[in-house]
């Protein structure tokens, strides 16, 4: 394998066969567990590193990198993302800017500072490795070349941390605590062994450093510490856990943290980050992408496509999207139940019509301000979701009574109605009533209003809390007077 | 009423009631299964020293009668502010006790302890900076300088997870 490492990155191309049958060997042997983007494994190769490398400028030598890296979304493809020296260079030199330039990450190809986070866990307990152990590696060619490159490019263990591995560990009856890391490791066979060969003297400098006999807090097993971490807020593991040391850097990137995503106002979010969240399949739940104006369809569509299970998609004021990326979301997400769309004009009838068929659990819709929305797509989505409770239109000029009828007749759970500025009249809003659970109702600024409607409302709808009539000119004190006294009955 | 015994890592023994020691899922599991029925039954959880091994049986003792934790709810917000006050003055102990509580709690299968112990360890953590986090419990930067500003440059969200 010590071609595959040469220098001249062309001249891989003449062993390609033997690479690849070499490729299917190491793959066995790797123990690679799960996507590690942050650690770039010499192992097999896709065959395009040599075809695709211009070499014509680092800029887009370092660019073809980050897009190659950014589409990696699987395991087997991250154990493929080769870099060879010569790539290496190049991206310490311009790619490491350019892709956080895409995708914002901190450090990642300081496999050395890794293996020193690896041994800060204690890795000392671990079994030390022979080189034969571990797949065909850039270690290992570095070991040939003579030089000292055991901290570069290190295989990184697959963080125990995560929540499918961290029960195994504890029933591991090696017990708490301090050894569990290793116990876990070491029965899976995996992980921090190969980074032994290179960690000796970081393990003793940190063992030395930590040998006191009171347990240290990154002693404690990595389940323990993201439990810890699972009772801090996201802001705080933002701006504080994480900034701490890249052991805890790391456990805060456990999936477990991240199935509600909230990426609202961030400028730098682009599709290339909702590719990846995608790629992840970490079954995101939530994501919140309102005012990031760098998103475009794709980017919600392959989230979209990619988590089946999100339940609360909001995006306010993005513009920028079109009718596409609400489709795609109502084709893949049956579990719907949060849809909020304000302000994005871009939007039809047609997406209410598929959020109608597909998302039957839907509750919550907002499309104010989605001016292209009328009627047909609103009845559609009312006879599809019956569960609805809440609902918000805001000057939709093309919505009328007979979306207000439809939602009427269709969700009797409803309990949040808001038509202001809409094609309403008290044709619609009377039959409202039907309504048993309707506590807030905004009808501000309708075409048409009057009193008699109010109280019928008012009367009829028991639990009403909050009603807004402002701008309605018709609506007089009259109403406003019986409505209080119908309440206090 | 039955009891059993505790064996600490440096050999001593703790006698406590079954009743009590069945907080413990590991000793309750034990229990239950085919197990020496002799008198004289004990465990030895390792990693418990002497010292830790009375306070575990301390707290349990003092939540015996306390109704069986709630399963854990993803999407329910997390709280640290619930932390009762018995529990909170038992908890201030040095860092090495706290750690060693969890350590045990988590071996023991105590859900309550291991709960209230991480509770307070996230308190600690909480509405501190970096720096402070990392003085309260030694931990050392490793860091470059200039990771360290791409970490506080770039929104977190936008790094990807190692699984």
């Amino acid at each position: 394998m010590g071609h595959f490492l040469s220098k001249n990155g062309y001249s891989l191309k003449k062993k390609k066969k033997s690479r690849k049958l070499r490729k299917k060997k190491r793959r066995r042997n790797c123990f690679l567990q799960g996507p590690c983007m942050l650690c770039f494994i010499v192992h097999g190769t896709s065959g395009s590193v040599e075809d695709d490398w211009p070499f014509e400028s680092a800029v887009a030598a370092a660019s073809k990198l980050a897009e190659r890296y950014v589409s990696l979304n699987s395991p087997e493809e991250c154990a493929k993302f080769l870099l060879s020296p010569g790539e290496l260079a190049i991206w310490e030199g311009q790619g490491r800017s350019l892709l956080s330039k895409l995708i914002g990450p901190p450090a990642l190809f300081c496999a050395a500072d890794y293996s020193e986070m690896v041994c800060k866990r204690k890795c000392a307990e671990l079994q030390r490795c022979t080189p034969r152990k571990q797949p065909r590696c850039a270690f290992q060619e570095a070991m040939e070349n003579g030089e000292e490159r055991g901290d570069s490019r290190c295989l990184l263990p697959s963080l125990p941390s995560s929540s499918s591995s961290s029960s195994p560990s504890e029933e591991d009856g090696s017990g708490a605590g301090r050894h569990t890391d290793a116990g876990s490791a070491a029965t899976s066979s995996s992980s921090s062994c190969c980074c032994q060969l290179s960690q000796n003297e970081s393990s003793e400098e940190a063992k030395s450093a930590e040998s006191t006999d009171t347990p240290h807090i990154n002693q404690l097993p990595s389940s323990i510490l993201l439990k810890v971490f699972s009772h801090l807020s996201v802001k705080e593991r933002c701006l504080g856990a994480s900034l701490v040391c890249k052991y805890w850097r790391d456990l805060c990137l456990d999936f477990q943290f991240w199935k509600q995503i909230d990426l609202s106002g961030l400028q730098q979010v682009k599709d290339d980050l909702l590719v990846k969240i995608a790629s992840r399949r970490q079954n995101v739940t939530e994501i919140n992408i309102s005012d990031c104006r760098n998103v475009q369809d794709h980017g919600v569509c392959s989230l979209a496509s990619n988590c089946p299970g999100l339940i609360k998609y909001t995006a306010y004021r993005c513009k920028q999207l079109s009718d596409v990326s609400l489709c795609t979301v109502a084709i893949h997400c049956p579990l719907l139940q949060k849809v909020h769309v304000g302000n994005q004009d871009k939007l039809t009838d047609h997406a209410l019509k598929l959020l109608g068929e597909h998302c039957k659990e839907l509750k919550d819709v907002h499309f104010g301000q989605c001016y292209s929305i009328s009627d047909e797509g609103l009845v559609a989505l009312a006879q599809g979701c019956s569960k609805l409770q809440r609902i918000y239109m805001q000057e939709n000029k093309l919505v009328t009574d007979k979306s207000v009828q439809a939602f009427a007749e269709n969700c009797p759970d409803l309990q949040f109605v808001g038509f202001m500025g809409c094609l309403v009249t008290s044709q619609g809003v009377i039959h409202l009533t039907q309504l048993q659970h309707l506590s807030s109702l905004d009808l501000r600024h309708i075409s048409e209003l009057n009193n008699e409607t109010v109280m019928e409302v008012v009367r009829k709808c028991r639990n009403l809390t909050s009603l807004n009539l402002c701008l309605n000119w018709t609506i007089n004190d009259s109403s406003a007077g019986i409505s209080v006294c119908d309440w206090r009955v | 009423m039955p009891t059993i015994k505790l064996q600490s890592s440096d050999g001593e023994m703790f006698e406590v009631d079954v009743e009590i020691a069945k907080q413990s899922v590991t000793i309750k599991t034990m229990l239950e299964g085919k197990w020496y029925t002799g008198v004289d039954r004990w465990v030895t959880p390792p990693n418990v020293s002497s010292l830790i091994c009375p306070q575990v049986i301390q707290w349990c003792t003092h939540h015996k009668d306390d109704p069986p934790p709630p399963e854990d709810d993803e999407n329910k917000e997390k709280r640290t502010d619930d932390i009762p006050v018995w529990d909170q003055e038992f908890l201030k102990v040095d860092q090495g006790t706290l750690f060693e509580l969890i350590l045990a709690a988590n071996y023991l299968d105590i859900k309550g302890l291991l709960d209230v112990t991480c509770k307070t360890v996230a308190n600690m953590i909480k509405g501190k900076t970096p720096e402070e986090i990392r003085k309260t419990f030694n931990i050392k930067n490793d860091f470059t300088e200039e990771e360290e500003a791409q970490v506080k440059q770039v929104p977190f969200t936008l790094w990807h997870k190692k699984k």
